[in-house]
């Protein structure tokens, strides 16, 4: 255990402001772990079921579009992705302040885990959009400022995992991957508005809060289950990585060896039992 | 009031397989879709994996050390010491 340098800059803080800090910095890691372990497994099959379900409706059940034929059955997983996208940054951002605020570190755990999620979602609204290009625009890419902004978002997303990636907890680079985090965040805004403010080949928004959509329901209704199963299915995901990221930190604990050690035992007794399945 | 919404789009599963010339695009962007997602599960599992292995070598080096420890044994005490540090985070 590292016991990080003393500040000789600042005069020492009272014992019931270490004691705060001290509760917060380990506060939570145990908790969460134990708390949302058993959420990953429902939250993960509900997800897939609604995934499947928004999949078959969206491809084989909606009407065609008028204007684009059957091309624009590619929104129903690149609007998704594109959301995704955006909302795990903004999470990025929030569990950045969290990070520097109060150090807590769940937080960066949760951070770490939501990060390549998010790339991934920003790579797969980059690409089905590209491909969407083509048959409705006539070309694969172009550099309009809602396709920019997001491809920025995919770099700041690199930049944050590297950094993440860079150092151990409660390192150094990991205060400069929550700060990338946060000033990031101004660019979600930049993707949201940039389909007003910049003249885009980019459609402005079909959906809105304030009006009604621009298409019948028959048509974005798939949309729905397809929005909640990619959120769900990330977050069992991010559930489920931030999981193994924190028993690799820890490792300290005898909490977490005992965890580690109860699952090397579940491993190996499904093992035997394929081994002892397979001669038959 | 939704049911009467949801027909099959298609009258055969070849029109839906061409999707109206079509077809390509919208298979190539949600094949990539769902070969990205299985894609990231697959990595995820593969560090969970990865974690407990490293966890095993461990386990097993802490082991033999333990049963040496009545005999100070220079050689493995280096051993443990060079497999374990003390921070073992990213």
């Amino acid at each position: 255990m590292t016991v990080p340098a003393p500040d000789s800059s600042r005069s020492r803080p009272s014992w019931h402001e270490r004691l705060w800090a001290g509760f917060l910095k380990t506060a939570g890691a145990r908790e969460y772990f134990r708390i949302f372990g058993p959420w990953i497994r429902p939250m993960g099959m509900l997800a897939l079921t609604l995934l499947v379900l928004g999949m078959v409706w969206g491809l084989g059940f909606a009407p065609p579009d008028y204007l684009q034929g059957n091309s624009y059955r590619i929104m129903f997983i690149h609007v998704p992705a594109a959301m995704l996208a955006q909302s795990a940054y903004l999470g990025l951002a929030v569990l950045g302040v969290i990070l520097l605020v109060w150090k807590l570190k769940t937080a960066e755990y949760v951070a770490r885990a939501l990060a390549p999620v998010g790339l991934v979602a920003c790579i797969l609204a980059l690409i089905t959009g590209s491909i969407w290009g083509r048959p409705t625009w006539g070309t694969y890419w172009v550099w309009d400022a809602r396709i920019t902004s997001m491809l920025i978002l995919a770099f700041l997303y690199a930049g944050v995992i590297g950094l993440y990636a860079a150092g151990d907890n409660r390192s150094q680079t990991a205060k400069a991957a929550a700060l990338l985090s946060i000033i990031g965040a101004i660019n979600i805004p930049i993707i949201k508005y940039s389909v007003e403010w910049w003249n885009t080949l980019h459609q402005g928004a079909t959906f809105t809060l304030t009006a009604a959509p621009k298409m019948p329901p028959s048509m974005y209704l798939p949309l729905i289950p397809m929005v909640l199963g990619l959120y769900l299915g990330a977050a069992a995901l991010v559930i489920y990585y931030s999981r193994t990221l924190l028993l690799q930190g820890e490792q300290r604990h005898r909490w977490a060896r005992q965890h580690l050690q109860q699952q090397l035992q579940q491993q190996q007794r499904q093992q035997q039992r394929q081994q002892d399945a397979s001669p038959q | 009031m939704i049911m009467s919404m949801i027909n099959p789009a298609f009258d055969s599963w070849q029109a839906f397989w061409r999707m109206g010339h079509h077809g390509p695009y919208v298979w190539a962007a949600w094949g990539a879709s769902v070969l990205l997602i299985l894609l990231l599960i697959w990595w995820m599992r593969r560090q969970r994996q990865h974690l407990l292995r490293q966890f095993q070598q461990q386990q097993r080096l802490r082991q033999r050390t333990a049963k040496d420890r009545p005999i100070s044994n220079p050689v493995t005490a280096e051993a443990t010491a060079a497999a374990s540090p003390p921070d073992e985070a990213s």
